[in-house]
């Protein structure tokens, strides 16, 4: 048996026209002025959506896992503290100098009076999941109805207080029983509703500096709670207050850096979504720049500002490679049809899809994140694959001289089913991150398949319409019988497991045949690559997406350096029921926790984790402190629960504020937070099992003790990446190679089809894992992603070779065949995939130019498996029968 | 906040509000002057000397409440207040007591001693922030604190505004400095003020720091010896359409002019021995 020659592979296509597509073309073309108004009309409403809903949030919980509950434990502390992130603005130079502390005020006061317009002040993210999740928006905690006073307590002590709660002026309205704002109505009309114009307000929660930070003290038989430099220190007092400001806990870490080059203002905004929040960011960029000078530079960094850092990198990557995607697709159409019509078409396709994706994702509630990022360049390479197999038959119609109207029907007809098919792939592909355990992986899933379908419909509605346009243009068709490179190309890649006069499925002779030998390298491949992966590692550190010349990625560096710290842990504590934090042998072993705490080493660096931590503790013994004259030896817990009591009551009497930011209400609750360095999460690992340990030694069964806070939901992330990996992969693997069977309807072929499937992402893995690319939020994506496309040329090689062989029997005439008729397209969506994604090494943010990097190499790989392999597999696996046709069983 | 609610709260948890019906009287229910209404608020004979009780129950976020039993003393002496508290209730509190002088000068910042049982002596507090909560609750140190009219700009929104039925002037009160602001921590209120009583029944006040908004109800107001006095106060702090929490005052056992509030009460020996 000779191989066939390339003139024979360009044969006029003969296959079967899918009777539903037929129909659907022709309606579609019969009716083509609705079809496209409608779609027209359906693509402004997807428009407006994705103009005025899209809601992009980049921030460390949209990333946390939902298999951990340290986003849960968040919100309670939220539910209990209010927000937790603030910004933090540092400022650099000389700070125990006269000129710079008065620098240093006045950055403050108008960091303190920030006032904007804010749509969504006082609005809490996870209300807004609950309404997503179909919940009700307030916490469960704020949903029991505020009732009366219970006034048992007062009548144990007072009974006559408590008879007075007894209704006696049962007719004074007062604000209602709910929980919200509401029950105001006396207020009426008179009232501005709400906060309504009024100016010169602040949206700012608390800002604290050297400026204003406690001071509590007790000269002269006073005790003084105030601020630290109120009034700002004389030029004579510096170096001693520089003295004493550096060797304290309370001062170094949280305002000021170690070496006194560094001071920090930290700004607590109020609960707002991330769109407001990166306002408000950009708003403290503009007063720092307004402020900087020689010997006074600022830097921004805070879970916010990283939260809005990355949404500003992220838009503009997505503007980029946007951009970028569609002019390299206009540049490939232009390339392989040669005329303005073969390029509207798709243009269309993938801009609609593009606008329908995230018009869905808008009115669904879905975020946009720093994920989303890959799917319109994503969605330009589906489109524009799906586009390409259907003008390319088109164009093949055209030339062997079918009219407009019966190429469209005929290219619709014979590509549909195999469109449909990779489609559905992609899609498995893509919902199986519905099994991750991070949302935005899970969203991300969700609105790409959704992309993806969308393409599709577009591919067989407004593409056919497109086309109907066109009266003339052949599209670019080559002569009959005419060869290029890429048919040459084919020829070699066809022939790589061809034996000259060995029958396909043949038994084996003395020479081990090609086909043999190249199964023999899947085979070494597999294992080599296999093994290799076993070495993959897990990281998730967002700061490092950022480039490190960036502002943001520079002070947080340099914060963790100098400061010791922007990350933070919340320990809450709950005193057991009916009991009260105001417990000396709990706080006593709050106080051998803290110093546990503090004493973690980070093995990786070989140095302390901990930059800082801020409790009761600090309030107690610096109010006992400043009580005894301010004597040090009394920096320590009192000796008596009255004594706890006695110097709390005191606290509160002189810094309510501040107690109540430490404390709850009734001092039930009360809270640590501990600043730690931001490192990569893994190394969060330890750490959190350092502080399990402390919580169990030291605190044992005395309270409650919950651990929450970015760390947490950082190594939430780690803690489940490679099992979402494993889980989200082998949905899609397994799905896929279900769907391979359904669809070729073959077991045989079906299972067939997922080797050259498989391999490409092993092969990617094992290389990853040689040369160090570790598994994060973004190459998670890349196993099934490149699944799913990958596929997509399986699906169209196998389909054809099924449809021929099955008519015709003949194994060898099959796959030159399918190369023909399929060959040039794969390559060319393969190389339009490729350069698809190479869009995303434009991205500033490192990790997805790595994605990006990588799926190009998935996408380029699973080609020439597929081109190289697959024939060897068909050739081994099938042997020349009798046609169909002759036996009667067509 | 505008002078008259701090007034009002200040006397209030003081246990004293002693305004006359002849000042009342004195001024037209038509009168549309807020300068002359705000003055004849402020002009009532606040009365010299009393005792009280209080209840304040704090209820935050939520829902947990705390609630504490003071008994207080109140006397007023040239240039400003004197005022005495002892806490009954809850038992890990009783015995502390508190003891301020209230200064009327705006220059001079009030004197506080509080006694803690554990240490057996009285310390003296200094706390320069009169925007601070009240022991916790939604009431500042500046509520509780007389405010000079001069310092704020007052203006009748609506001469005749209903409050449970009670005709009232809606006045607003903005404070003419940014030190005023700073120091009360109030950028703008509504006053609701009886034309009968001269009381303020409730109000609405702009917080500064956080963008809150204060609303403070008077009610179950009685006469005591004559004179118009709110036995129970509510103040809610909201913030967007979330409350932040609610503090509720009940005031029980008004004795107005009582001989038995001397001026040797308000003394740190007083404070340590109890009354």
């Amino acid at each position: 048996m000779t191989p066939i020659e390339p003139s024979q592979i360009h044969a006029t296509p003969k296959e079967a026209e899918n009777p539903f597509f037929k129909a659907w073309a022709q309606v579609v073309l019969k009716w083509r002025a609705m079809f496209l108004l409608l779609t027209f009309g359906v693509t402004a409403l997807f428009g407006y959506h994705a103009a005025t809903k899209t809601r992009i949030d980049n921030s460390i919980e949209a990333f946390a896992s939902t298999n951990s509950n340290a986003q849960d434990l968040l919100e309670q502390f939220r539910d209990e503290f209010g927000q937790d992130g603030f910004f933090l603005v540092m400022a650099r130079g000389d700070v125990f100098s006269r000129g710079f502390l008065q620098d240093l005020k006045k950055l403050h006061e108008e960091l303190a009076a920030i006032d904007m317009e804010l749509p969504s002040l006082g609005e809490r993210k996870a209300d807004r999941d609950r309404v997503k999740a179909g919940k009700p928006a307030l916490p469960e905690s704020a949903k029991r109805k505020l009732k009366e006073a219970t006034p048992a307590v007062a009548a144990v002590a007072a009974p006559e207080a408590a008879s007075a709660t007894t209704g006696e002026d049962d007719d004074f309205a007062e604000f209602g029983d709910d929980e919200s704002a509401e029950g105001l109505d006396s207020f009426g009309d008179d009232a501005d509703k709400g906060w309504g114009n009024e100016t010169g307000g602040t949206i700012i929660d608390e800002t604290i500096s050297l400026i204003n930070v406690r001071e509590t003290s007790g000269k002269g038989g006073t005790l003084t709670v105030g601020e630290l430099m109120d009034p700002l220190p004389q030029a004579s007092e510096l170096a001693e207050l520089r003295e004493r400001i550096l060797n304290s806990d309370k001062y170094v870490g949280q305002v000021v850096g170690r070496k006194g080059k560094h001071a920090i203002v930290a700004v607590r905004t109020q609960f707002m979504n991330e769109d407001d929040s990166a306002k408000v960011y950009f708003e403290i960029l503009k007063i720092s720049k307004r402020h900087e000078k020689q010997g006074f530079s600022i830097g921004v960094a805070g879970p916010p500002a990283l939260g809005a850092a990355l949404n500003e990198l992220m838009l503009s990557d997505l503007k980029r490679t946007g951009l970028i995607a569609i002019l390299a697709m206009l540049c490939a159409l232009f390339f392989l049809f040669r005329h303005p019509m073969g390029v509207i078409g798709p243009l269309g396709v993938v801009l609609q899809a593009a606008v329908w994706t995230f018009g869905a994702m808008a009115w669904s509630g879905f975020n946009v994140t720093m994920l989303s990022n890959i799917l319109p360049a994503f969605l330009v390479c589906v489109g524009i694959g799906d586009s390409v197999h259907l003008q390319s038959v088109y164009r093949d119609a055209r030339k062997a001289g079918k009219n407009n109207h019966d190429a469209i029907v005929y290219s619709v007809s014979t590509t549909a089913i195999p469109v449909l098919f990779t489609t559905l792939t992609t899609m498995v592909g893509l919902l199986s991150f519905r099994f991750a355990s991070v949302t935005a992986i899970s969203d991300m899933g969700t609105a790409g398949a959704w992309g993806v379908f969308v393409a599709l419909v577009h591919s067989l509605v407004f593409l056919p319409i497109m086309l109907s346009f066109n009266k003339r243009s052949l599209l670019g068709a080559q002569g009959a019988g005419g060869s290029d490179a890429l048919d040459r190309f084919l020829d070699v890649t066809r022939r790589f497991s061809f034996d000259e006069g060995v029958e396909p499925g043949a038994p084996l002779g003395r020479k081990t045949p090609r086909r043999i030998r190249a199964l023999l390298l899947v085979v070494a491949i597999f294992v080599l690559a296999g093994g290799m992966t076993s070495m993959l590692q897990v990281f998730h550190h967002p700061i490092t997406w950022i480039p490190e010349d960036r502002a943001v990625r520079l002070t947080f560096e340099e914060l963790d350096e100098e400061v010791g710290g922007t990350a933070n842990v919340q320990l809450l504590f709950e005193a057991k029921e009916g009991r009260t934090i105001k417990d000396l042998q709990l706080l006593k072993g709050m106080e051998r926790l803290d110093a546990h705490i503090r004493s973690y080493i980070n093995p990786k660096d070989n140095s302390l984790l901990v930059g800082n931590t801020v409790s009761l503790l600090d309030v107690i013994k610096e109010t006992n402190q400043a009580l005894h004259d301010d004597d040090p030896k009394f920096y320590r817990l009192p000796e008596t629960d009255r004594g706890i009591s006695d110097l709390l009551f005191m606290f509160e009497n002189a810094g309510p504020e501040q107690l109540r930011r430490l404390a709850t209400n009734d001092l039930s609750k009360t809270q640590m937070s501990i600043r730690v360095r931001w490192v990569d999460a893994t190394s969060y690992g330890g750490f959190t099992e350092h502080i399990a340990a402390g919580i169990k030694e030291h605190i044992g069964d005395r309270a409650v003790v919950k651990a929450t806070g970015a760390i947490y939901s950082l190594f939430s992330v780690i803690a489940n990446l490679i099992g979402d990996l494993i889980h989200s992969f082998g949905v899609a693997f397994f799905a896929i190679t279900l769907m391979m069977i359904v669809m070729l309807r073959d077991v045989k072929l079906g299972l067939i089809a997922m080797v050259p499937n498989l391999l490409p992402i092993i092969v990617i893995m094992g290389g990853m894992a040689l040369i160090g690319v570790p598994i994060d939020m973004s190459t998670l994506l890349i196993g099934s992603i490149a699944l799913g496309i990958a596929v997509d040329d399986t699906i169209h090689l196998l389909h054809h070779f099924y449809a021929h062989y099955s008519l015709n029997g003949d194994v060898e005439a099959a796959i030159a065949y399918t190369f023909g008729h399929s060959g040039r397209a794969m390559v060319s969506t393969s190389v339009i995939l490729c350069g698809g994604f190479c869009v995303y090494m434009t991205a500033d943010m490192y990790n997805i130019g790595r994605f990006g990097a990588l799926v190009a190499a998935t996408v380029v790989l699973a080609l020439m498996i597929d081109l190289l392999f697959a024939p060897a597999l068909l050739r081994t696996f099938y042997k020349d029968r009798t046609p169909r046709a002759a036996t009667g069983e067509a | 906040m505008n002078f008259k609610p701090q007034q009002s709260l200040g006397i209030l948890v003081g246990a004293l509000v002693l305004s006359s019906a002849a000042s009342a009287a004195a001024l037209s229910p038509t009168e549309t002057d807020a300068n002359k209404i705000m003055s004849a608020v402020e002009d009532r004979d606040t009365g010299d000397k009393g005792t009280a009780r209080m209840q304040m129950t704090i209820t935050d976020s939520a829902n947990r409440s705390r609630t504490r039993v003071v008994k207080t003393r109140l006397m007023k002496f040239k240039g400003g207040t004197k005022q005495i508290m002892f806490f009954e209730s809850p038992a890990d509190v009783r015995n502390t007591a508190l003891l301020s002088f209230d200064y009327d000068a705006g220059g001079k910042s009030d004197d506080q001693w509080l006694y803690l049982p554990s240490l057996r002596k009285s310390t003296r507090i200094s706390s320069s922030d009169k925007s601070g909560a009240f022991m916790g609750s939604d009431l500042t140190y500046a509520d509780m604190t007389s405010k000079d009219p001069k310092d704020y700009n007052y203006k009748v929104v609506k001469a005749s505004a209903k409050v449970r039925g009670e005709e009232c002037w809606l006045i607003e009160s903005k404070p003419k400095t940014k030190k005023e602001i700073r120091e009360t921590g109030y950028l703008k209120s509504l006053v609701w003020v009886s034309k009968s009583k001269l009381l303020p029944l409730q109000t609405k006040s702009w917080v500064r720091e956080g963008r809150k908004l204060k609303y403070t109800k008077f009610g179950d107001v009685r006469k005591v010896d004559g004179i118009w006095i709110a036995h129970r106060i509510v103040v809610r702090t909201v913030r967007g359409k979330s409350v932040v929490s609610t503090t509720k005052l009940r005031f029980m056992n008004y004795k107005l002019n009582d001989p038995d509030v001397k001026a040797a009460d308000f003394t740190q020996r007083r404070l340590e021995k109890g009354l």
